[in-house]
């Protein structure tokens, strides 16, 4: 093999190309060569590190990938999508199970569990990263993806308003409610502003 | 009292998630299941084509004219079509730099040769060489297209050895000390310096330390196979997960093989009756076939085996998630909870924390 055969491309000879199908397996197989870190990433930050529920999020997102009409693709980075498609549907993952923890729901499915926390379950929390966690986690959906997206990610609101496909006063509330929350709790949250 | 900055303790969390890379187990499970999801598309794809057959046949035709007539996808040198790829806007972007043989590589790249695919993570440098390639630095996915029966396999040169394959897909890891070998289909042999040549298997990782390479010359003969014994000889219930505690996954890296530049690593410990490694090993074949309960089995047989507290931690792990598989909530839960008592500074204890926070457990 000498180096005149390589070839070598910021997209690489197996890119789909904008005018051909994005469900072909090889197109697949690049797109998830390239994007699953990415996709896993955020999957496991919104899931509290489960590898399995991070797994079936990043199945969900390149079979959504296949589905997608071309021209909606081309439109945006592919990484851009990727963080969108993935922020979003990890957030309706988890606005789901909220609602079936919820004690209505659970009494209706005549579910026994119970989801306060029992002295056990507190101790386990012993550090400060578990408990930043439990904070966290005890954030509404909305407001622990905003949270998230704006603190962690160093998104703007106005970006994350355009991901999340809310106003950008919305996402400034949710913020905003977030950060009191999170600071009624012990913690400390520099205010972060467009 | 000092207030507690979420922000930055969420932000170090979040960076060694990012890092964190996705276990081989876990990558084989997503890329089997959406094989298995294409198939059916593929399928309702073919009856709108059957339907349309008249259109179908002649576009088909065309492009079938189009790619005869075309330039063949390996005939650009690599420095115009680095030029004429339009770079995207972020920093992944890849930037090629050839000096003479050697190819630098930044960003995430797609190098294609006559019979090999391989993608590249930033910051790896490759080297072509005579029949393969050379992976002087970095991380770089690679599918080799099946070699021919009587056909010299392909070869990809890294600080241990040869790793010598014959149509697979692999990831390689080369780190300043050493590195990584993941395969992921296929099969490859690893010819390293002094032991025999190793022969590994889907879902196995080989680690190598750096060293004098083989000779040029390694006898690529059918005859020179490794042996299975090779690599259960080089296996040992001390082997450690490659993957950071955030990845539980890793705990199934427990068949992985370890080596020092393909020689056994010696280990002092009394050896379990069953080997830790090849009971994983045939738990992960089981759990792929959704065998969940003959994997489980073949687990239990361990409890008897006297492990050290790592791989206690590693088997509790791994069968409390297949336990999620088949069982009620309330005895997951149990069995999780037993899991942190057991080994409560263990690598997992924050995945576990996780599971019994997000199942409710009481």
């Amino acid at each position: 093999v000498s180096s005149s055969n390589l070839v070598a491309g910021s997209r690489g000879a197996a890119v789909p190309e904008a005018n051909t199908s994005i469900d072909s397996a090889t197109d697949l197989s690049w797109l998830y060569a390239r994007y699953h870190r990415q996709v896993f990433h955020l999957a496991l930050r919104y899931g509290q590190g489960d590898v399995a529920w991070a797994e079936d999020l990043t199945q969900d997102i390149f079979l959504a990938l296949m589905r997608l009409p071309r021209p909606l693709l081309a439109r945006e980075s592919l990484s851009g999508w990727f963080y969108r498609v993935a922020t979003n549907r990890c957030l309706n993952a988890i606005r789901k199970e909220k609602f079936l923890l919820s004690k209505p729901v659970r009494w209706l499915l005549g579910s026994s569990f119970s989801n306060e926390r029992t002295p056990e379950s507190l101790a386990i929390a012993r550090d400060d990263l578990s408990q930043a966690l439990q904070s966290v986690d005890a954030l509404p959906p909305k407001e622990r993806v905003v949270f998230f997206m704006v603190h962690v990610d160093g998104k703007e609101q106005g970006e994350a308003a355009r991901v999340l496909g809310y106003s950008k006063g919305y996402v400034s509330k949710l913020l905003k409610r977030a950060e009191q929350r999170l600071a009624a709790a012990g913690w400390k949250v520099e205010r972060r502003g467009d | 009292v000092e207030t507690r900055d979420i922000v930055r303790l969420l932000r170090a969390h979040d960076e060694k998630l990012r890092r964190t890379p996705i276990g081989l187990a876990t990558e084989t499970r997503i890329q089997r299941r959406l094989r298995e999801a294409t198939a059916p598309m593929a399928a309702r794809r073919s009856l709108w084509a059957a339907l349309l057959v008249g259109a179908a046949v002649a576009g088909g035709a065309a492009a079938f004219v189009w790619s005869k007539v075309g330039p063949p996808a390996a005939a650009y040198p690599i420095e115009r079509t680095a030029a004429s790829a339009s770079p995207p806007s972020d920093a992944d972007a890849c930037a090629v730099h050839q000096d003479e043989q050697r190819v630098d590589l930044s960003g995430r790249c797609t190098l294609k040769l006559a019979s090999v695919t391989v993608w590249t993570e930033p910051g790896s440098e490759l080297e072509a060489v005579q029949q393969g390639l050379r992976v002087l630095r970095g991380k770089a996915r690679f599918e080799v297209e099946p070699v021919p029966t009587g056909a010299r396999p392909v070869r990809v040169r890294v600080g241990g050895g040869i790793i010598e394959v014959v149509g697979t897909k692999f990831v390689v890891e080369q780190r300043d000390g050493g590195g990584s070998v993941d395969l992921t289909e296929g099969r490859i042999r690893f010819l390293g310096t002094g032991g025999p040549p190793v022969e590994i298997r889907p879902g196995e990782q080989f680690r190598w330390t750096n060293g004098a390479e083989p000779a040029a010359d390694v006898s690529s003969s059918p005859a020179e196979s490794a042996s299975g014994g090779a690599l259960r000889q080089a296996a040992s219930p001390s082997t450690a997960p490659a993957r950071g505690p955030t990845e539980p996954a890793a705990a199934r890296r427990a068949s992985q093989t370890t080596s020092d530049a393909g020689k056994a690593v010696a280990d002092s410990r009394p050896a379990p009756s069953v080997s830790l490694q090849e009971a994983v090993r045939q738990a992960i074949r089981l759990r792929e076939e959704g065998r969940y309960g003959d994997a489980r089995r073949v687990l239990a047989e361990l409890h008897s085996a006297s492990l050290d507290p790592h791989a206690a931690e590693i088997l509790s792990f791994e069968e409390g998630d297949l336990l999620e598989h088949f069982e009620q909530d309330a005895a997951i839960c149990d069995h999780w909870k037993q899991h942190l008592t057991r080994f409560p500074d263990g690598q997992y204890r924050s995945v576990v924390s996780a599971k019994v926070s997000r199942l409710g457990c009481p």
